[in-house]
């Protein structure tokens, strides 16, 4: 792999890593969102 | 730093955000502009390094990763510290502290393998049991312990006294990571910026993409914590209703009227 090549990953996996966390952790937040009683000021 | 709807302290419960939610939007807008930004600095912007040529690039998000992964730590730390002391304990620094310390890992994650993929090209090799690599990994691995300790189910006091000992503890590897490539021989090279002359070896373009990735990496992890926050925060609250629906239950079947039993031996 050239130079090129592993910068390319290095970037790909750091804004993959972050960019899937982050949905990860939007997914879940709503889900424990809709679990919340209809009246819960949270929701 | 403001929480709606409510904050409790001792031993009760937290709901809500860490931040208003109009400033959690416009983090994020922020903080996808300054990556935007970063990635057009660090991919074409800054000039190619001298001796490592385009490998070094990596640098522009390896470095600001690892002082994210010190900055996360350090705040896991400082609200552990809070939620051991009596005056200020509040399950609001117990939950900062284990979002904090979730981004932490993702940060050192991203570290390690953004280091061998630097260290590949530059070095030679993917791994080197190196003790600036080795602390990483223990470091890693201490904290990834500590997110493992906060899922033994206990209650929220329980769970936050042994966490935050837990924290507490680890952190003590943090200032051994960064000080390693001046303690030892590493292949590591020592600090560029914040070295023992306090004379930063980097400048130009290159330092202002360098700390450009640092200011992105941090707006990103402010607003990552706000939201790891706030779904902590819904988890817990969900965790005490499925308790207290289940102690409901537990009493209602205590007090309930048994049905009369036949009596073994009884003449009619």
């Amino acid at each position: 792999m050239t130079d090129v090549g592993y910068v390319v990953a290095a970037w790909s996996i750091t804004g993959a890593a972050l960019g899937l966390y982050a949905l990860r952790v939007a997914q879940r937040t709503r889900r424990a969102r809709r679990s919340l009683p209809s009246d819960d000021p949270r929701r | 730093m403001t929480t709606s709807p409510e904050v409790t302290g001792r031993g009760g419960s937290s709901q809500g955000r860490l931040l208003p939610a109009p400033v959690s939007v416009a983090l994020g807008w922020a903080s996808l502009a300054s990556l935007v930004l970063l990635a057009l600095f660090g991919l074409w912007g800054a000039p190619p390094d001298a001796v490592q040529g385009d490998a070094q690039r990596i640098m522009y998000v390896h470095v600001p990763a690892a002082w994210l992964a010190y900055l996360a730590f350090g705040v896991t730390a400082v609200a552990s510290i809070l939620y051991l002391w009596p005056r200020t304990r509040s399950t609001v620094w117990d939950l900062i502290a284990g979002s904090s310390a979730e981004l932490g890992v993702l940060f050192t994650g991203l570290t390690l393998v953004l280091g061998s993929l630097w260290g590949r090209p530059v070095w030679g090799v993917w791994w080197a049991w190196d003790a600036r690599l080795t602390t990483t990994a223990v470091l890693f691995f201490l904290y990834l312990g500590y997110l493992s300790l906060r899922r033994i189910p206990a209650s929220p006091e329980t769970r936050g006294k042994r966490c935050a000992i837990a924290a507490l503890i680890a952190f003590v590897d943090v200032p051994i990571v960064h000080l390693s490539v001046n303690w030892w021989r590493t292949l590591h090279q020592q600090a560029t910026v914040f070295n023992p002359q306090l004379n930063p070896e980097i400048h130009g373009v290159m330092a202002f993409t360098l700390w450009l990735g640092v200011l992105a990496f941090t707006i990103l992890y402010v607003y990552l914590l706000d939201k790891r926050y706030r779904l902590a925060a819904l988890e817990e609250g969900q965790e005490e209703r499925e308790l207290e629906t289940a102690i409901a239950e537990r009493v209602a079947d205590a007090t309930a009227p048994t049905p009369a039993e036949p009596t073994v031996g009884a003449t009619p």
